[in-house]
Order: C-alpha cells, then structure tokens, then sequence
C-alpha cells in the first residue's frame, strides 16, 4: 500500500464484505446507494475516486435501472464511497437562525472480495489481510444458500482463525476478542422461504412506517432467526458459526439484520405491498436460467448495518482522539 | 284329378297361413328328378318355414310299385290332422303321375296337383308371399334414468304386413368390438312370447341413422340406408351371449360429449404446434366416434404478465361447443399463427382456464358430459406466494379450488398431456397430477392408443371392453 493509499484509508472507515459466494454482497453494495434515495433521510452515497465511482453508478444503474443483478466479484473489488448526510438526530435548522450543523461525511473502504477467496487457499491471505485492517465487517449469511449448501462454517472457520492469529500477533487480542464491529445481514429476506420461516417464527412485524407496509424483523429479533435458521442448515455446523460470533467477538460490537437487497415486489400502480404476491424474482424470459428483478427494487436494512458500522467506527475514532 | 299349379300355389299358400303351433303340411313333390317330402310349419317366431324332410332320386326307388310307394308313404310319416299335398311337376315319362294317382288313393283327403314348376320354388314363392302373423320390431337399447339401459323393441311392420312392405327407424350405433353392431328383428304378438326371428352384425361408424326396413319375407328384413360398403355378417352369438353384453349402464358422454380442448400455445414453435397437433388428434378421434354427437370447444392460454412489462398471453375461446370441423380448422389457424410470447416460464395460467370453463360452463350449459383436456408444460399459478417461488395468480385464483368447483358439477371430467420437453422452472408435475386426475400422459409418447385412451379417460371414447352390442333408438 503505497503512502496516498494509506493516507486515504486512514480517512475512511474500512468496511470489508464477508460471505460466501452467491451470499449477494456486490448486489448488496448496489441496493446501497438506492436504498439511500428511497429513505429520503438527507443520506447520499458518492465515491470518492474515479473507479469508485463509476463502480458505484454501475451497480446502482443495473439493480435499479437494468432490473439485472450485478456481475459477481473477480478477486477482491475496492470501493471508495463516502456516505455523506445530516448526523442523525441534528437534520433540522436550528429554529433561531444561524448556519446549520456541518454535513456529516463518513468514509467507507468497502472490499467486496469474491466468496472463493474464503476458502483456506493462497489467496485468501490478502483477504485476511484486509479484515484485519478493517474495523467493520458485513457479514452476509445467506439462508437459502446455507439450506441447500451448507457451508458458511467452511467459509467462515479458517479464516476467522487467521485473523484471530494475527490480531494475537498484533496484541490486538488481549482480551479475547476482535476488535472488530459485525454486522451480520441474514440475507434474501425478500425470498418466499425466508419470510415464511420468519412468519412461523412469529418474528414478523408490519412495517408500519414505512409507506409500502413492508413485513420486517425487527434487529431484536433478527438475532433469532438467525439462530433458527442455523439450526436448519443443510451440514448442521451452521450452528458453529452462530457460536463462532460469540466466541471471536465482542457482545456488545455485533448486531443482526434480516436484509434484502431488491426488497418485496409492489405493484407500480398499487405501490403498496401485497402478502399474496411478495415475490421480487423472476426467471429471465430471454435467458430462462438467469434470474431478473420484477419489479421497483426497494432495499430492506441495507443502509442500516453500514451506518450502523460508520458511526461506531466515527465514534471509535473520536474516543481515541 | 288333379289340378293346375295356379291353384296348386292358392291351396298351399291358404295352409300355410293356416299352420301355427304344432300343426305342419306335408308336402310330396314328385319331381322331374326324383321323390322329396316337404314339411312346411311356423317356427317359433311365426315364420313359415319349408324343410325337405326325404328326398330320394327316381332310380333309387323300388322298381316295384308297391315298395315304390311305401317308402313315399314311410317319408311322409304317420297320418296327421292335415292330409299331405301331392304334386306331381314335369315327371320323367309318366311315373309320376302313376305315383300320384296310387297315391291319391292311399291318402283319400289329399288333395293332389300336377304342375310345371318345380315344387322348392313354388314354395319359396307361398313362404315368401305370406303375410306376417306376428308384428316385427327392431331389437333396440333404450337409455333410462341413470343412464340405465333396457331393451326395448320398435316396431317395424305390423301384422298382416306382405313383402315389400318397409318400416322406418332412427337409431343411433354406439361403438361397438370387432363383429359390429348387432340389428336383430323380433316378432311379437299379444298372444306369443318375444321371439328371435333374425340377427345380423355390422361394423358401422358410431352414429344416427335413419333406417329403412324392407320386409323381404317373413323372416327375412333387409335394412336400408347404411354407409356405402357396410355390410350384414352373420351374428353367431347366442342371443343371451349379446344381451350379456349389453353395459348396465350408458353414460350420456358415449351419446353426446362436450370436449374442451385447452392448449398452451407458449413457448417453442414445435412444441406449441405439437400440442395443437395432439389436441387436433383428440379430436377427430373423439368426433369419429361420436358421429354428430360431439361438439368442442377450443381455448388456447399462455402465461400471465407478472409485472409491468411483461407479456401477457391471454385466455382466448377460439370455439365454444362447435361442430368438430369448425374446430379442426381453429387449430390449424392457431398452428398457422405461430406461438404466442413465451412471457412468465415459471406457470401459466391454467387456474383462470378452469375459472372461465366453470364460470361458461354455468352460463351456457353443454348438454352431455364435458370432458376438459389440458394440454401445456407449464403448471398453474398458485393463489399466493408460496415456496414454489412460481408467481401467484394476479386474480389470486386458486386452481385447486377451481378444480373442485369443475369436479363438483358432476357432468365434467379432465385429463391432462403434459409437455414434459419444455423445462420449466420446476421439475414436479405434481400439478399436473392433480389436474389429470392421475399421471398426465407425455406430450412426446402420445400414440394413436393413447389417444383412444385419453378419450377413454375423458369418458368420450369407450373404455377397453366396453362396447354397446344392439343400437340405442332414437327419438325421430
């Protein structure tokens, strides 16, 4: 890394991608900027250098415009992105006048690493690399992948004891943990699968702010379907990563997001969600094997692990200044 | 002395409409060739018969006289009530008329002829002219409540009815095994019990026909009005063996039939025109059988647009209880016209299909029993999402609703052909399963049997076994 690199990343907050191929992290990143338009909340996205970018407008375009997922990483992309926005809880003018507070602006080193690096070969040592130089991590855990596959434990074991080797080498494991924020994104809420289980689970709540009437779980909650949907894993070692998190990381630096990327199909004349017919994904007629987004993408609990992150990490660095 | 053949024919012909019950004629026929003994009687059923009882050439009897004529007399049997005729036609040299004189002599009553005409002919000629004593009826099928069959006979000439003289009949020929159907006329009068007077068989295309009866003699009933080329064989069954063979019952579906033919007409070119050419086949299968008794209706079906830019394959009643030919030709302009979008590949519409069949099907009945055909690759819809991950219905119909709908009308059955080469998103045709009432046949393995079989299915085509042996009379 030369110097300028070092320079930048001390300013930004290094936030690496974590999961297993096909887990949707680069669609995660693309629901991100949308997700950030849909809220309204004063919240942008902006890249903060030319590939960053134009990267940021291609993911962005494909989800939003195209209805095509994004193409699945090659090796380890970098994204430089700054989420940029009023702090939360300050977004009005004070009333007597005077100027407003400064734009918050948070910088984001996202590393969306292709989910084979995760597996214990040569490679995989860069990635190690790179998490041990983040502080945030989003850990997307894929429920349906994980049923049929069943391998996030594979994925997540050896390189989870790579980073704890080098953290110990570094002292940074003094007192058992990583230092590391987590936030772990059960993803595909918008599949049939993942809702249902989620239904019977009774974890299900009507998004009653939200102007589409979304079904949510709750960030509470989120920590018990996670669990649930563990214990139906395909290998059964799901569970192990359930207790890995708890074992590698701090209690009070980890949280649990049921998230989708593209959201529940609305109906663009209705635009309200219908429980019958909450399905965002369709077989793409001209390519039967490929999959293609029906309709609106509206992001669910995109944003919130990644501002999540940001400002404990801002806060993190505040402390130590 | 004897007497002339014009009188010798009013003599016979007066006794023959005399005999009946136990009483016969003998006739003794002193021939150019030789001596025969005729005995000529009513069967069973009333009908003259003529049999020749004993028959010996001239050389072969008794040069002498007297042994001559006992052995004539030891033919003609035991006296009886009625005294034999003696003829005498054309006699070599003038032995006849010597044995007919002697004779004449030992049967005092007989009353004695001689003539030019051969006696067999003449008395085909009496037989033949004889008016019925019995009326003549069809042996025909009558379908009651509950599609239950009886026999029942219809009339086709009275007593007293002469040669030549015809009777009218429509009748209706169900499709029958290899010996065809069977046209038995029975004689029937107040005083008799119903008698079997003639059964043949006839291999003839399901159908109505209006029939011509030509009493050709007593005993003898020619039909008229059959398709060129068929014809009359001999029924060798015994009678009980044919009645056995009636079915209990007859659905009203062998009379007349509604068949719905549904077709997918999404996706590749040459599977739509496959499904279009198996639909067709059902057809004219079905319509083949049911001569005049089919009507069908035609409906094609695609997907549905799941969002808003997809495409949309709308349900289309190309017919609705048409003459077969009229939906003959629909298919072949459907065929002519391509496949419609490919659209959703994941389901169809099928749901809406039984909707709008049971929703028409109310509106409009179809007299005789409905028979639905789905033909397609795609499943159904489900009414939500569910883990299928196929699209609901945007209508939200359930399809297993709309199938107990059909099913609960009684007078409908489905089956299903499933176009398995098409991959859709999922490889479980349990649907279709259901939709069928059973495994869909295969799109690719549908021969000509299978065909007949989907029609069995269907309750349109006769199951295997099941044929109606006797016609069914029509109202006229």
């Amino acid at each position: 890394m030369n110097p300028q690199e070092t320079a930048r990343q001390q300013l930004g907050h290094n936030i690496a991608m974590w999961g297993t191929p096909g887990s949707g992290k680069t669609t995660f990143l693309g629901a991100l900027s949308i997700a950030l338009s849909r809220q309204d909340q004063g919240w942008k996205l902006v890249g903060s250098d030319v590939p960053s970018t134009d990267a940021l407008i291609k993911l962005a375009t494909d989800l939003a415009g195209q209805r095509k997922f994004p193409q699945p990483t090659q090796g380890i992309e970098r994204y430089r992105w700054n989420l940029v926005g009023a702090a939360p809880g300050r977004r009005r003018r004070r009333p007597w006048g005077g100027p407003g507070p400064e734009a918050v602006q948070i910088g984001l080193d996202l590393r969306d690493p292709t989910g084979e690096v995760y597996a214990l070969n040569a490679a995989s040592e860069d990635l190690v690399e790179r998490l041990v130089k983040s502080r945030g991590i989003i850990y997307l855990f894929d429920p349906v992948w994980e049923f049929v596959k069943g391998n996030s434990f594979d994925y997540l074991y050896g390189v989870l004891l790579r980073i704890a080797h080098r953290m110990v080498d570094a002292g940074e494991f003094s007192d058992g943990s990583l230092p590391h924020y987590l936030a772990v994104c059960i993803t595909k809420f918008d599949d049939v699968r993942v809702l249902e289980t989620a239904e019977k689970l009774r974890l299900v709540t009507p998004d009653t702010e939200g102007l589409l009437g979304f079904p949510r779980v709750g960030d509470d909650d989120a920590r018990a379907l996670f669990r649930w949907l563990c214990e139906v894993s395909r290998s059964g070692n799901a569970e192990l990563v359930l207790n890995m998190i708890k074992q590698f990381f701090h209690e009070d630096r980890v949280r649990y997001y049921v998230t989708s990327s593209i959201g529940f199909y609305v109906d663009p004349e209705f635009r309200l969600f219908d429980p019958d017919d909450v399905q965002n994904l369709i077989p793409d007629p001209d390519n039967p094997t490929q999959m293609k987004i029906r309709g609106p993408v509206y992001p669910i609990n995109v944003t919130e692990p990644v501002t999540w992150l940001a400002q404990e990490l801002a806060a993190q660095d505040r402390s130590r200044r | 002395m004897s007497r002339d053949s014009r009188e010798l024919r009013e003599v016979l012909s007066a006794a023959v409409t005399e005999l009946g019950g136990s009483r016969w004629l003998t006739v003794v026929d002193l021939g150019q060739d030789g001596v025969g003994v005729w005995e000529l009687y009513r069967d069973e059923a009333g009908t003259p018969r003529g049999e020749l009882r004993w028959t010996t050439p001239w050389s072969a009897l008794p040069s002498d006289d007297a042994a001559a004529d006992q052995a004539i007399v030891d033919a003609v049997g035991p006296a009886t009530r009625i005294p034999p005729l003696l003829v005498s036609t054309n006699s070599r040299g003038d032995r006849g008329d010597k044995v007919l004189e002697r004779l004449g002599r030992r049967y005092p009553r007989a009353a004695a002829f001689t003539g030019e005409h051969p006696v067999d002919r003449m008395l085909l000629k009496v037989i033949a002219r004889q008016p019925l004593t019995r009326f003549y009826e069809l042996v025909a099928l009558r379908r009651r409540a509950a599609g239950r069959l009886e026999l029942v006979g219809c009339q086709l000439f009275p007593i007293g009815a002469r040669r030549g003289d015809t009777g009218h009949v429509r009748v209706r020929c169900l499709p029958s095994d290899a010996r065809g159907t069977v046209f038995a006329v029975a004689a029937y009068s107040r005083d008799t019990r119903f008698q079997l007077v003639s059964a043949q068989a006839i291999k003839l295309p399901p159908g109505v026909y209006d029939l011509t009866a030509e009493l050709r003699r007593p005993g003898l009933v020619h039909f008229g009005g059959l398709p060129e080329g068929a014809a009359f064989g001999p029924e060798r069954r015994a009678w009980s063996a044919i009645v056995s063979a009636i079915p209990e019952r007859l659905d009203r579906a062998t009379i007349v039939g509604h068949l719905i033919c549904a077709v997918e007409i999404s996706g590749p070119a040459d599977r739509v025109e496959r499904r279009l050419a198996t639909a067709a086949r059902m057809v004219e299968k079905t319509a083949a059988e049911l001569v005049g008794g089919l009507k069908v209706t035609l409906l094609s079906y695609g997907p549905h647009a799941h969002h808003r830019n997809g495409k949309d394959v709308p349900i289309r009643f190309d017919a609705w209880a048409e003459e077969p030919s009229r939906v003959l030709a629909a298919l072949r302009g459907l065929a002519g016209g391509g496949p419609a979008s490919e659209g959703y590949p994941s389901a169809a519409r099928i749901e809406c299909v039984l909707a709008e069949v049971a929703d028409r099907l109310e509106a409009s009945p179809v007299p005789g029993r409905s028979a639905l055909l789905l033909v397609g690759a795609r499943p159904p819809c489900p009414p939500r999402s569910d883990v299928s991950q196929v699209l609901p219905c945007p209508r939200r119909r359930d399809w297993r609703v709309e199938l107990r709908r059909l099913r609960r009308r009684g007078d409908i059955v489905l089956a299903a052909v499933h176009d398995r080469a098409v991959q859709t998103a999922h490889a479980d045709d349990s649907a279709w399963h259901e939709l069928g009432g059973g495994p869909p046949a295969d799109l690719d393995d549908l021969d000509d049997l299978d065909v007949a079989e989907l029609g069995a299915a269907l309750e349109l085509l006769p199951m295997k076994g099941r044929h109606v042996p006797l016609p069914l009379l029509e109202p006229r």
